[in-house]
């Protein structure tokens, strides 16, 4: 099997980082290329979302709650009894890892279209639901359900975070105006969603490359737990998808979700509602080696186990 | 050219505190500060600013004595900062005053 043409740019720009070349995206760049993500693939599941009773989700939507609680609850046993991590950071890194990655996500959407396998549309709506519960559930892990954490603050900062309010933004107008925003908007958002994935690839490849040096420091445990917890995730993923009925495409799409960690929305709540866990030991599992392996090697790995799976 | 003796107060922390600490320095009566993003390296490691997390900020006040010392005992009591890379440090400036 080839490499996707944007993973070769992710690859690439880990090459770059590695070699030392003084390359990085501006920031303000690199905000825009995720914006244009997140609207583009919560526009995608909008219009999608138009053309079928809402209604009919809820029951999906609340397993896939379900999916999203108990990823982090089997994280946090492996990390805490079997990695001796300190409570607040084996339930830090669970956090993480019970959440979802965007930019993992559009990697699977466009691995589907390179092999012309459809999946269900409303997928982008389970990436919505997926942000929130890990969050949650990592901050009970850490506290119990302790008067000290303030919820409020919490709730700001992961329902409010950027990254939910754009995809929900793009959800919602895709729902309201359907079919016909292809008609003003296929040229701004859809036609280039693959020159974006690539240019967001290659500063993320540059990002994950300069969380390498940190992995001597963290040790070996944690460099196993970020390859083979996905690989375990995923499959949690497929049953779950087989439970809903999903077709062969949104299956992967499933198994990436539950397989992907955050980097994004997480890392920026759990600083706030968890003071005491090191930022580090997360972000250089989910950045510096879960991203990756997921980008290159994981989902045509899911793809095949979903194949076999499925029998398709 | 006429002056004012002032304090400047600048604190060089994490960006995730940004709305925490202004809501508190708010309460402490502080109406006017500047902030501007950071990198650098302290004790708490390398903020290269690669990465949204990964950036500091610098706040920086003007105020008057009574004030400073208000900020600073607030500070130093609250346990809430612990956790988190702060630098705070004051200086004497001369503002002008404006006609």
């Amino acid at each position: 099997m080839t490499l996707d043409p944007v993973v070769m740019f992710f690859i690439a720009g880990f090459i770059i980082s590695l070699m030392r070349v003084d390359f990085k995206l501006p920031s303000a760049i690199y905000e825009f290329l995720s914006i244009m993500l997140l609207i583009t693939i919560g526009l995608k599941g909008g219009i999608e979302l138009s053309k079928q009773h809402v209604g009919d989700l809820i029951g999906d939507v609340g397993i896939v709650l379900l999916m999203g609680v108990f990823i982090p609850l089997l994280a946090y046993p492996i990390l805490y009894l079997l990695g001796q991590f300190k409570r607040v950071d084996a339930a830090s890194i669970a956090a993480h890892y019970g959440s979802v990655s965007v930019g993992t996500y559009a990697v699977g959407v466009a691995f589907l279209e390179s092999h012309h396998v459809s999946y269900e549309s409303h997928m982008p709506l389970y990436l919505v639901v997926l942000e929130i519960p890990a969050i949650v559930v990592g901050i009970v892990l850490a506290k119990g359900i302790s008067k000290e954490t303030n919820w409020a603050e919490m709730a700001q900062e992961s329902f409010l975070a950027k990254s939910i309010v754009l995809l929900f933004v793009g959800l919602f107008i895709g729902w309201a105006a359907g079919e016909k925003i292809h008609l003003s908007l296929d040229a701004f958002f859809f036609a280039p969603f693959k020159g974006i994935l690539a240019l967001f690839l290659l500063e993320m490849g540059v990002v994950a490359a300069s969380q390498v040096g940190l992995l001597k420091k963290y040790g070996l445990f944690l460099l196993g737990f970020g390859i083979v917890f996905p690989v375990i995730a995923s499959c949690v993923g497929l049953v779950f998808a087989d439970l809903m009925g999903l077709s062969l495409g949104g299956s992967l799409l499933l198994m990436i979700l539950a397989a992907s960690a955050s980097y994004i929305a997480v890392p920026a709540a759990v600083r706030i509602a968890l003071p005491e866990a090191n930022p580090g030991l997360s972000l250089t599992a989910s950045l510096g080696i879960t991203f990756p392996f997921n980008v290159i090697v994981g989902v045509p790995l899911y793809y095949k186990i979903a194949e076999m799976y499925l029998g398709a | 050219m006429e002056t004012i003796t002032k304090i400047m107060m600048t604190i060089i922390t994490e960006q995730n505190l940004e709305r925490s600490i202004i809501h508190d320095l708010e309460d402490l009566g502080v109406d006017g500060y500047t902030i501007i993003e950071a990198r650098g390296k302290g004790d708490s490691g390398i903020k290269s600013a690669t990465w949204m997390n990964d950036t500091n900020i610098q706040i920086e006040l003007i105020v008057d004595d009574a004030l400073a010392s208000k900020i600073y005992n607030y500070i130093s009591d609250t346990k809430k900062y612990d956790n988190y890379s702060m630098m705070v440090y004051l200086s004497e400036v001369k503002v002008l005053k404006r006609h």
